[in-house]
C-alpha cells in the first residue's frame, strides 16, 4: 500500500508539474487579445450650440483677409476704453491695398466715373495722386492696428514681413467678409463660458454665515458690444432656509457687485450674439 | 405708433433668451474678507476722563478690529502697521491706496470731544473695489463708555457685511470659579461680550449656578445653594439686592426668563418627580406645565413666547421635547443615540441649541422640528450653550480632561469653524449672553 501510495503521489506530482509547465509555456506563446482602443477626445459641453458650426457653403470665394489665423483672445492686453467693433473690419482691411499696390484700388476708385471716354490718362494721373493720399494711413497702420486688432486678435508683430501673409495673388470679386463659423458652436460656447467665468470669479465673494453655501442667486445681464454691462436683473435666489434668510439680500447684492466689478467684459467681438445676454448662477462651495 | 412696434420689441427680447449662455460662478476661496481699520483721527486732541481723544481714536479702532476678528468672518488689519489717515480723509477715502494694500473693505472714523464733555464717535464703512460708502454711523457717548461706541461701530459693520443682526454691544453673565475641586468657590460675574469691564456680583459665600439676564439687563435670575438646598434668586443689578423668586421647601433649578421678561421657567422636584413650572417674575403661585413621571427640566421659551423646548428622560434617556407655552402638545424632537440636554431656543427662532451626550459632551443645534441636527464642537466636555443676541454665535463652557479639569468660556459660530476662548480672570462656566444693549 505504501509503495502504491508513493507511486500515486509521484504520478500526481509529475502530472501537476506537467500541467503547470504546459500552462506556463502555453500562456507565454499564446497571444492575448488585448483590445487596444485609441483615446477618443471628448469635450464637455453643457449646452447645445446655437447653430451649426459648419459654414454655409458659399459659391463666392472668401475675401482676402490680412490675418487669417486667429489667435486665442488676449484678455491681458488693456482694452481701449472705446473700442468700436463696427469700424474695425475696414481699418483692418485698409492696409491691404497699400502694401500691394496692385491696380485694385485704382480701378475701384475709377469705376464710378467711367463716363469720360478720354479718361485713360486721367486714372494714370489719379493713381499716383491716390497713392500718397493713402500712404499716411499705411504708416499709421501698425499703431492703429495694435489698437484695432483687439477685436480681430491679429497680433501686431512690429515687422512688415508678415504683412502679406494670407493675401492671395488671385483676384477675387467677392466682398463677403463673413467669418467662417461666426455662430458659436458648442466648443465656442464652452470656452466663452470658461472665459467669462475667469473674468468674473475674482469679484464674486459669497457672504459667510450659517447655511450660506445653500444659497444660489441667478442673474441675467445684458452687455453692450464693447463688453460693458448695460443691464442687471436678479432673477431669484434659491436654497433659502430659516437660518440663511437674512443673507439673501446680501447674496444678491454681492452678485450684482461681482458683475459691476467685472464690467467691461473682454470677449471676442465676432461672437457678440452669443454673449450679449448672459445668465449667471452665483453660489459658494465650502473649501473644506 | 408704439403699438405697431411692440411685437417687434417683444421678438427682439425673446431672441437672446432663447440663445442664452449660462455661467455658474462659485466662490470656493473660503478666504475671509480683508478689512482695513486704520486709527481713527481726531480733529483736535482733547483730554477727557478716559484719556485724550487721540489715544481713544487708536483704542476704538483696536476694539473694532478685535470684534470683527472675533466674529470669525473677517480678517481685519490694523490699526497698527497700516497707514494713518488725516481727519479730512475720513469721509473721502484714498481708495487706491487701500486697494493697493489688498483691503476689500475699509473702516474709518473719528473721535471728537464735544463741548459738553461727551464724545462723538463717527464710523464709516467703504467698499474699496466699488469705491462707495456702505454705511455710516455716529454715536454720542460719555467718555467712559467709549468701548460701547466701538462695539456699536463693529456691530454696524458686521450687520452690513454679514446681513445678520448685531451682537457685539451686549453683556455676558457667567460663573467665575476658583479654589480646589472639593471646595470650589463659584461667584456670579458679568462682563462685556469681549471680556472687558469684568465685574464680580456675588462674594462666593454661597455657590451660584446657571445665571440668565432679564431682557432689559436689570436683573439676573440664577440658582443658588443656600443651606445645601438649590433655590432660584433674582439679582437686581441696579441695587445689588437679591430676592428669592418662589418660597418652596422643594428643590428648584434651571431658571430662564421668558422673552418678555414677565415669566420665569424653572424645574421643581416634588416628591421625587421633577417637572417644568412657570412663575411670574414678580413672584406668586407657580403653574405646573409638565406632569410625566420622569425628570422634565430645562425649559426655554421660543422668541415669540408661544412654545417651550425642554429635556425629559420619559423615554429612558434624556431627549428634547417641544410643547406649547401652556404645557399642551408635548412632542419629542430628538431621536439620536446617547442623550440631549440643556436645550435653548435661539432668539432668532430658527434653531435650538443643546448639549449632546454620547461619549464626550458636544454642543449642537437642530431646528425646532428636530430636523437638521448638527454638532458644532468636538472636545472632551463642551456643555450648556447659550445664544448670542442675534442667534448666530453660541457660548458654552469647556472642561478639560483629567482630575484637575479646568473650565473656560468659549464661543463658536453656527458654521462650527470659528471657535474662540473668551478671556476671564478665573475659570469660567455656565455663560449666558444677554440681549443687545438698549
Amino acid at each position: 500500500m505504501d509503495r502504491a501510495e508513493a507511486t500515486g503521489f509521484g504520478v500526481a506530482t509529475a502530472g501537476h508539474l506537467a500541467l503547470l509547465a504546459a500552462l506556463t509555456f502555453g500562456l507565454a506563446t499564446t497571444q492575448m487579445p488585448v483590445a487596444k482602443s485609441d483615446a477618443i477626445e471628448v469635450s464637455f459641453v453643457e449646452d447645445v450650440g446655437l447653430e451649426s458650426t459648419a459654414p454655409a457653403p458659399s459659391a463666392a470665394e472668401p475675401a482676402p483677409l490680412l490675418a487669417p489665423e486667429e489667435g486665442p483672445p488676449e484678455p491681458a492686453m488693456p482694452a481701449p476704453p472705446q473700442v468700436q467693433p463696427a469700424p474695425q473690419p475696414p481699418v483692418a482691411r485698409a492696409p491691404a491695398p497699400t502694401p500691394a499696390p496692385t491696380p485694385k484700388p485704382a480701378p475701384r476708385a475709377a469705376t464710378p466715373k467711367p463716363a469720360p471716354a478720354p479718361a485713360r490718362p486721367t486714372p494714370r494721373a489719379a493713381q499716383p495722386k491716390a497713392a500718397p493720399s493713402k500712404a499716411p494711413p499705411a504708416k499709421a497702420a501698425p499703431a492703429k492696428a495694435a489698437s484695432a486688432a483687439k477685436g480681430n486678435n491679429a497680433r501686431p508683430t512690429g515687422r512688415l514681413s508678415g504683412l502679406l501673409t494670407g493675401v492671395s495673388d488671385r483676384k477675387t470679386e467677392s466682398r463677403s467678409t463673413a467669418t467662417p463659423a461666426a455662430a458659436a458652436g458648442p466648443a465656442v460656447q464652452a470656452s466663452l463660458g470658461a472665459e467669462i467665468r475667469r473674468q468674473i470669479k475674482p469679484h464674486w465673494k459669497a457672504p459667510t454665515g450659517a447655511d450660506s453655501e445653500q444659497l444660489r442667486t441667478e442673474v441675467i445681464i445684458a452687455l453692450a458690444q464693447d463688453g460693458r454691462v448695460t443691464d442687471i436683473r436678479i432673477v431669484g435666489t434659491t436654497g433659502q432656509t430659516a437660518s440663511n434668510r437674512p443673507q439673501v439680500p446680501l447674496h444678491r447684492e454681492h452678485a450684482e457687485r461681482a458683475v459691476r466689478l467685472a464690467s467691461p467684459f473682454k470677449l471676442p467681438a465676432q461672437y457678440y450674439d452669443a454673449w450679449k445676454s448672459l445668465r449667471f448662477n452665483f453660489d459658494k462651495r465650502l473649501s473644506q | 405708433m408704439m403699438k405697431r412696434w411692440l411685437p417687434l420689441f417683444l421678438f427682439a427680447f425673446a431672441m437672446p433668451a432663447a440663445a442664452q449662455l449660462t455661467v455658474d460662478v462659485t466662490d470656493e476661496s473660503g478666504e475671509d474678507l480683508v478689512i482695513a481699520v486704520p486709527v481713527m483721527p481726531t480733529p483736535e486732541a482733547t483730554d477727557t476722563p478716559a484719556g485724550s481723544t487721540e489715544a481713544l481714536g487708536r483704542q476704538v479702532a483696536e476694539v473694532v478690529a478685535a470684534d470683527l476678528r472675533g466674529s470669525g468672518l473677517f480678517r481685519p488689519v490694523g490699526p497698527g502697521g497700516i497707514r494713518a489717515v488725516p481727519f479730512a480723509e475720513v469721509t473721502a477715502p484714498a481708495y487706491s491706496a487701500w486697494s493697493g494694500a489688498g483691503a476689500a473693505a475699509l473702516v474709518q472714523g473719528f473721535v471728537r470731544a464735544n463741548g459738553d464733555g461727551q464724545l462723538t464717535v463717527g464710523c464709516y464703512l467703504y467698499d474699496v473695489a466699488l469705491q462707495s460708502e456702505l454705511t455710516r454711523q455716529g454715536y454720542v457717548v460719555a467718555p467712559r463708555d467709549w468701548r460701547r461706541a466701538a462695539h456699536k461701530c463693529a456691530d454696524a459693520i458686521y450687520s452690513r457685511l454679514s446681513g445678520e443682526s448685531p451682537f457685539f454691544d451686549s453683556r455676558i453673565a457667567y460663573i467665575a470659579e476658583s479654589g480646589p475641586k472639593n471646595a470650589r468657590v463659584k461667584r456670579l460675574a458679568i462682563m462685556d461680550s469681549d471680556g472687558a469691564n469684568h465685574r464680580f456680583l456675588t462674594n462666593g459665600q454661597s455657590t451660584v449656578l446657571t445665571p440668565r439676564f432679564s431682557p432689559d439687563y436689570k436683573q439676573i435670575v440664577y440658582l443658588s445653594y443656600v443651606e445645601r438646598r438649590p433655590r432660584i434668586y433674582i439679582y437686581d443689578i441696579g441695587t445689588g439686592r437679591q430676592r428669592i423668586v418662589t418660597e418652596s421647601s422643594n428643590q428648584t433649578f434651571a431658571p430662564r426668563f421668558s422673552p418678555d421678561g414677565r415669566w420665569i421657567l424653572y424645574a421643581m422636584s416634588v416628591g421625587g418627580n421633577t417637572d417644568v413650572y412657570r412663575v411670574s417674575a414678580q413672584g406668586g403661585a407657580p403653574v405646573r406645565l409638565t406632569n410625566s413621571p420622569g425628570i422634565d427640566v430645562g425649559g426655554s421659551y421660543s422668541p415669540d413666547g408661544t412654545r417651550i423646548v425642554f429635556e425629559s428622560d420619559r423615554s429612558g434617556r434624556q431627549q428634547l421635547y417641544v410643547m406649547n407655552a401652556d404645557g399642551t402638545g408635548q412632542r419629542r424632537i430628538s431621536f439620536g443615540g446617547g442623550g440631549y440636554a440643556t436645550p435653548e431656543w435661539s432668539p432668532r427662532g430658527d434653531l435650538v441649541a443643546f448639549t449632546r451626550i454620547a461619549g464626550n459632551f458636544r454642543v449642537g443645534v437642530m431646528s425646532p422640528d428636530g430636523s437638521g441636527e448638527r454638532l458644532l464642537t468636538d472636545s472632551w466636555q463642551d456643555e450648556a450653550p447659550s445664544w448670542s443676541p442675534n442667534g448666530r454665535v453660541l457660548q458654552f463652557f469647556r472642561t478639560t480632561q483629567g482630575r484637575g479639569g479646568k473650565s473656560s468660556v468659549w464661543q463658536v459660530d453656527l458654521t462650527g469653524r470659528n471657535e474662540r476662548r473668551i478671556p476671564t480672570p478665573l475659570d469660567g462656566s455656565d455663560p449666558a449672553w444677554g440681549p443687545i444693549l438698549p
